[in-house]
This record gives structure tokens, C-alpha cells and sequence, in this order.
């Protein structure tokens, strides 16, 4: 979650407006949930891989990794869905016999599960192009622009500040415990461990206490007002925008024609 | 001129702790005044009497000479013009963006956009964010951090600054760095500034006044030249002199060095020593 975080501020396409940035990842989204096909999958697939390594900075081998954890999921689901068992060996490939059934690949299925496979990994490029371009900082000043609830903005905001505030707490709390030898043994872990929870609690109370002090001196009347940061909005996002949903679309509807 | 003045200033809390008894201390409008005091003094509590996020028991803050109305709009107004800054930034720094945290007070005032952004930008620069304003504050550092807490406290155009510690956990390089924007942010603006600090060695070089509060008292207050005349007074109050002030002491005490003045600070001593290298004054032994 950090390593994502850390690209997203070093992004290249941060400064351009997050508003057309989420939008486009969304429709091209959809699109790809809704075509179902191959060809929109890869093309997906591949502007967005390129947009993010290209453009945005975020090397090739770090999208890999983060590309490991949905993909073993992925396999996961994959094997449950086409794993099955019939009695007759015919609709199976690689069968094999234990008593009286047969165990194997449904071949029928490998069509839907290929899509499957296309439309999944197109739709996390999706989201990690969000999410690798754009800070969280920025998301809430979209979803402020865009007129949420004004105070799950703000809860967002001070939770997303303070995990880090309590992540960097807490790891403070166990260097001190495990340097006095507070991890030696399970019977000691367990009372270190419900030692750091608790004071990392207290400690969370306490602060409460301070950032509310901290927020009324600087004036604080019920409402987090901070204004956000200017953004590129140039003309030609939203051309590109409009132009690759564009081609999708195309793309998509002419594969309906044909077959 | 003081700005800010407390009479016969008394806090007690709800659970019956007597934190500040008859306090009453003067803040010059564009000077630095210390505040001095071990932990659990009273410091923190005499800062938030000061600027109306607590109410004191008994006694009196006036502000410009004026008795502060602890009404909703005076205490707005009493909040912007006296700012207050934290001793762990963490505590104070709410929004994972440096610009929106900064723009959280001014954007309180109800200042048109246009003027809150120009105000944010100009802040930045003068306090030295501008270089890091595009990073997330949980990827700064220390002395980063507190300079945003300063430049957040500093946008509201206040006119005192109080900064609780400002130099603890700082390494020496950042607590200079630190008083040198202090002083510009004071020589600039015109601002007050009120530290609070246990660093003893600042107080002859970039304050002009102090108050050692001790238990919720005042025991002692001066100049810094005041102070440190009287060695066994601030001894008492379990603080000592600084370095320079205590190695003329024993010169003076030890080696019968007769000193024309007193030197607290190195560039001090530094002419009283030459006086005597040079014999304007006689060296008894």
C-alpha cells in the first residue's frame, strides 16, 4: 500500500486534473466489463501498461509485482472454475480416473474463462492507473469537487493522515519492546502485542485530544475548509480521453458486426 | 507596547489540578519573549489561556490593552491574531497535503479563493516549504514538518506567534536554521513572538525578554542581561547559566579575572576577553 502511495506522488500525470483522469479509467472500465472481448481486453491492457510505465514514471517491474497479487487470485478462481468432474471423459482435457468419475479441465469452458482472464487483468490496469497516478490527497479533492458527504471526506482525509502517524507509533513501540527482549518466546509475544495495542490506543485518545486543541486554535468551526490544488486541465486530456473511448467503443461494436 | 498581558491569571482544571496561579506576564508587540519552565510548569495551559481556547478561572487576558469577550466572534478573532504552534508537529498537521494543511486557517477567515491561494504561496516560500510542497507530510522530515506547522500558523497573518518547544527534537544544525526563520518571520512581519524552551544557551541571543514560570508561577522574570546577573536567583529555579556566562563565572571566581561587564553570548565574551588579552583591564593574581 506505501510502495503504491510513494509512485502516486512521484507520478508524472499527477498535476493533470484527477476528475478526468477517474472518469476515463472508469468508463474504460466499463467498456471492458460490458464488450466482453479479447480485442478491447488487449487494447486496454496494453495502453494502460504504457501509460503507466511510459508516462507515468511507475517502472515496469514494479506494476509486475503489483500485478502478482490480483493475478494469483486470479489463477486461483480460474482453476475452481474449469476444474471439474464428469463421467464422460470426452468433455475433459487431461483426464483422469478416480472410481468411477473423471477429473479434469472442462473444455467448454475455456472460452468464457480466457475473456475472464482478459476482461481482470484489463479492469485492475484500470484501477492501478487511478491508483498509481493519482495520490490520495487528490482523490479527496475529487470527491469534494464532486459533493460527498462533506464529513466522510473529512473522516477519509484524517484517517488516511493518521495511519501513518499510528503505523510509524506503533512500529516505535515494538522496536522498544523487542530490543528488551519483549518477542522472546510466544507467552512474552502475546503480552507485548496486547501491551502495544493498548497503548497505541491510549496513545490515539491522547492525540485526539491535541489535534482537537491544535484545530480550534487555528481557528476549527466544525468544518475541515482547506482549499485544493490547482490542476492541469488542459484541452488535450480531455481529447485523449475522448479519443481512446472512442476507439474502444468502435472496436467493440465492429467485433459484434463481424462475428 | 504588549500586545498580550495577563493579570492575576489563575487556571484550575475540572479535576481540581491548580495549573497557573497569579500569573501575570507582559508580551511586547515585535519582541521575543521566553517562556521558561520544567515540564508540567504550566506553559502549555498559560498558551491556550492566552489565545482563548481556555477561559481562566480567575484573573484577566487583555489583548491590545482590551479585556478579551469570550464570545464566539472575539474568540475567532483572538484564535487568527495569535497563532499557536505545536511541539509535535503530528499533532497539529491534520490533511496528508502539505498545501491544503497550510490553507486550513486562512480558508476559516472567509477570504475570497484567489487571496487564500496567493496568501498559501507566499507563506511557503518565506518559511522554505515551497521545496517540499508537493510531498505527502507523512514522507517529511522532522525540521520539514515543523516548518509547516510554523507556515500554517504564519498564513493567518497572526500577531503573536507562540511556539511551544520549537527547537526540542531538532538537530543543531535545524535549531538554527529554526531561530534564524523565527527572527526573519519577526523582523518581516513585525510578529511577537513567545517561546517556550528549555534551551537555555538561545535565550541571550534571540530573546528579549523572559519569564521562568515554576509550578504555575511566575518566579522570576528580566532580560536575558537581567537574568543571568544573578546566578544564584536562576539556580533556585533549577536553572543555570549559559555556557559562556558560567566559564566568565569561573574566571571570574577562580582566576580573579576582573570583567568590565557581563558576557552571556560567544561575540560578548569575546570583547571582554580581548579587553583583558590587551590590558585595558588589569589581570590580579
Amino acid at each position: 500500500m506505501i510502495s503504491i502511495d510513494h509512485n502516486a506522488y512521484c507520478s508524472r500525470l499527477r498535476k493533470i486534473d484527477p476528475v478526468i483522469k477517474i472518469i476515463t479509467a472508469l468508463v474504460v472500465l466499463f467498456i471492458s466489463l460490458i464488450a466482453n472481448s479479447y480485442l478491447v481486453s488487449l487494447v486496454i491492457i496494453l495502453v494502460a501498461s504504457i501509460t503507466i510505465v511510459k508516462y507515468s514514471g511507475t517502472s515496469l517491474q514494479i506494476l509486475l509485482k503489483l500485478m502478482m497479487l490480483p493475478i494469483s487470485f486470479l489463477i486461483l478462481s480460474i482453476v475452481t472454475i474449469i476444474f471439474q468432474s464428469s463421467d464422460n471423459p470426452n468433455n475433459l482435457l487431461m483426464p483422469i480416473k478416480i472410481s468411477y468419475m473423471y477429473y479434469g479441465f472442462n473444455i467448454y469452458n475455456l472460452d468464457f474463462v480466457g475473456r475472464l482472464i482478459f476482461r481482470a487483468i484489463s479492469a485492475i490496469l484500470c484501477m492501478y492507473f487511478i491508483a498509481l497516478t493519482s495520490p490520495m490527497t487528490e482523490i479527496f479533492c475529487v470527491l469534494r469537487r464532486v459533493k460527498v458527504f462533506k464529513l466522510i471526506v473529512e473522516l477519509m482525509e484524517l484517517i488516511y493522515r493518521f495511519i501513518f502517524v499510528l503505523t510509524e507509533t506503533a512500529n516505535q513501540i515494538y522496536i522498544a519492546q523487542s530490543s528488551r527482549l519483549g518477542y522472546n518466546g510466544l507467552r512474552a509475544s502475546y503480552k507485548s502485542l496486547g501491551i502495544l495495542a493498548s497503548m497505541l490506543f491510549d496513545r490515539s485518545y491522547k492525540r485526539s485530544d491535541k489535534i482537537y486543541i491544535a484545530l480550534e486554535s487555528r481557528g476549527y468551526d466544525g468544518e475541515l475548509n482547506i482549499i485544493d490544488t490547482e490542476y492541469d486541465r488542459g484541452f488535450k486530456y480531455y481529447l485523449y480521453s475522448v479519443i481512446f473511448i472512442s476507439i474502444l467503443i468502435i472496436i467493440s461494436l465492429l467485433e459484434r458486426l463481424v462475428i | 507596547m504588549s500586545i498580550i498581558e495577563t493579570q492575576n491569571l489563575c487556571y484550575t482544571y475540572d479535576d481540581g489540578t491548580k495549573a497557573l496561579h497569579d500569573v501575570c506576564i507582559k508580551i511586547a508587540s515585535g519582541k521575543t519573549t521566553a517562556i521558561l519552565g520544567g515540564n508540567g510548569a504550566g506553559k502549555s495551559t498559560l498558551f491556550l489561556n492566552m489565545n482563548a481556547v481556555l477561559t481562566p478561572t480567575t484573573g484577566k487576558v487583555l489583548y491590545e490593552g482590551q479585556e478579551v469577550n469570550y464570545n464566539r466572534k472575539n474568540i475567532l478573532e483572538m484564535r487568527k491574531n495569535i497563532g499557536l504552534v505545536f511541539q509535535d508537529p503530528d499533532d497539529q498537521l491534520f490533511s496528508a497535503s502539505v498545501r491544503s494543511d497550510i490553507s486550513f486557517g486562512v480558508s476559516n477567515i472567509g477570504l475570497p479563493r484567489d487571496e487564500i491561494s496567493a496568501r498559501v504561496e507566499e507563506v511557503m516560500k518565506q518559511t522554505g516549504v515551497d521545496g517540499f510542497a508537493d510531498k505527502p507530510v507523512h514522507a517529511l522530515s522532522f525540521g520539514q514538518k515543523k516548518r509547516v506547522a510554523i507556515a500554517g500558523v504564519l498564513v493567518m497573518k497572526p500577531k503573536v506567534i507562540i511556539l511551544d518547544e520549537p527547537t526540542a527534537g531538532l538537530d543543531p544544525n535545524g535549531v538554527s536554521e529554526l531561530m534564524h526563520l523565527l527572527l526573519k518571520i519577526k523582523n518581516e512581519n513585525g510578529v511577537a513572538i513567545v517561546i517556550a524552551t528549555h534551551d537555555i544557551d538561545l535565550i541571550p541571543i534571540y530573546c528579549d525578554y523572559a519569564y521562568i514560570l515554576n509550578s504555575g508561577k511566575v518566579t522570576l522574570e528580566g532580560t536575558p542581561e537581567g537574568l543571568f546577573a544573578q546566578p544564584d536567583l536562576l539556580r533556585q529555579n533549577n536553572l543555570r547559566l549559559t555556557r559562556i556566562a558560567h566559564l566568565m563565572e569561573i574566571l571570574r571566581s577562580k582566576d580573579n579575572i576582573e570583567f568590565e561587564n557581563n558576557a552571556t553570548t560567544i561575540s560578548q565574551a569575546r570583547i571582554e576577553l580581548l579587553k583583558v588579552i590587551k590590558g585595558d583591564v588589569t589581570f590580579e593574581n
